[in-house]
């Protein structure tokens, strides 16, 4: 059984997408004070919605607006919406 | 309803279904309506049709049959459906509500079947600001006026209609799939939870 990413459900390993880091996404993370795992295990259901870029793009705005909300932090969501202007560029690349 | 003669089960299953809809969505609204509670839902906000909706199959079968009726069911709205319910199928509630995915039925900020809608949306009312329904801006604070025990009430009465067979509710677009079939007579209500396992399975693959 695995925690997944993102929904956090314990699931069997035949219900979850394995991502494995690559070395340029470890070098990455540990420049950015990470500690990176080799795999990540993804639910299937969640791996398959968020391949989307658009759906991946409002999912993390969201996620970033709560928590901003969360934190009392001021105008969340002009925040969390230039944020998400710059996952949509990111998507364009 | 379509001049399609159903199996009696099935017809049985859905007028049953739809009396109860009509009945309780009348208690529920006429107890809405002589509260001190303020309404703020308008006509074109769609806060809440982008928040996870998951019904039954009878009732995904009423829509089937009102959007055939009206001329609504199309290619191109069933390929919607198709990609809708591969998307979501499965989907933890929380994670698809951040997603913000809007109902395959919403068409220029109206549903396509307002008419028919389910009973889990015919009783989402706001009574403050509307705002807060954003799935992003989801919390207790959210002002929708609570309807668990109208929810509950409704569900016991579906599943009276199930035959035998588990009674689940799964995401709209899958039940109106799967509604399809039954409409069609390819699927029986006593098949409706193999059915709804194979759907399960087949997100899970």
């Amino acid at each position: 059984m695995r925690v997944t990413c993102v929904c956090g459900y314990p699931k069997e390993d035949s219900e979850c997408e394995v991502v494995e880091v690559t070395a340029e996404e470890r070098r990455v993370l540990l420049e950015e004070g990470k500690k990176p795992e080799s795999k990540y295990y993804w639910c299937k259901p969640c791996h398959r919605a968020l391949a989307d870029p658009e759906t991946m793009a409002r999912f993390m705005r969201n996620s970033y607006e709560q928590q901003l909300r969360q934190l009392g932090v001021p105008q969340p969501r002009q925040k969390a919406d230039e944020y998400h202007q710059k996952l949509l560029e990111l998507c364009k690349k | 309803m379509t001049k399609r003669k159903l199996p009696l089960l099935t017809a049985q299953a859905l007028h049953g279904v739809k009396a109860h809809q009509t009945e309780l969505e009348h208690q529920f609204r006429t107890g809405v309506e002589t509260s001190d509670l303020d309404v703020t839902c308008r006509k074109k906000c769609v806060h809440c049709c982008h928040h996870p909706i998951s019904i039954s199959v009878l009732e995904g079968a009423l829509l089937f049959l009102w959007l055939e009726k009206n001329r609504k069911w199309t290619s191109t709205l069933k390929r919607q459906l198709e990609k809708h319910s591969t998307q979501v199928m499965g989907l933890p509630t929380e994670t698809w509500m951040l997603m913000s995915i809007p109902c395959p039925l919403l068409e220029d900020g109206l549903c396509r079947a307002y008419k028919a809608r389910p009973f889990t949306c015919r009783t989402i009312f706001s009574s403050g600001v509307p705002d807060l329904c954003k799935p992003e801006q989801f919390t207790t604070r959210t002002p929708i006026i609570p309807r668990l025990p109208e929810l509950a009430t409704f569900q016991e009465k579906e599943k009276s209609y199930h035959d035998g067979s588990a009674y689940y509710t799964i995401p709209i677009s899958s039940a109106i799939l799967l509604g399809e079939r039954l409409a069609r007579g390819t699927l029986e209500v006593s098949g409706i939870g193999p059915a709804i396992l194979a759907r399960y399975l087949e997100a899970y693959q």
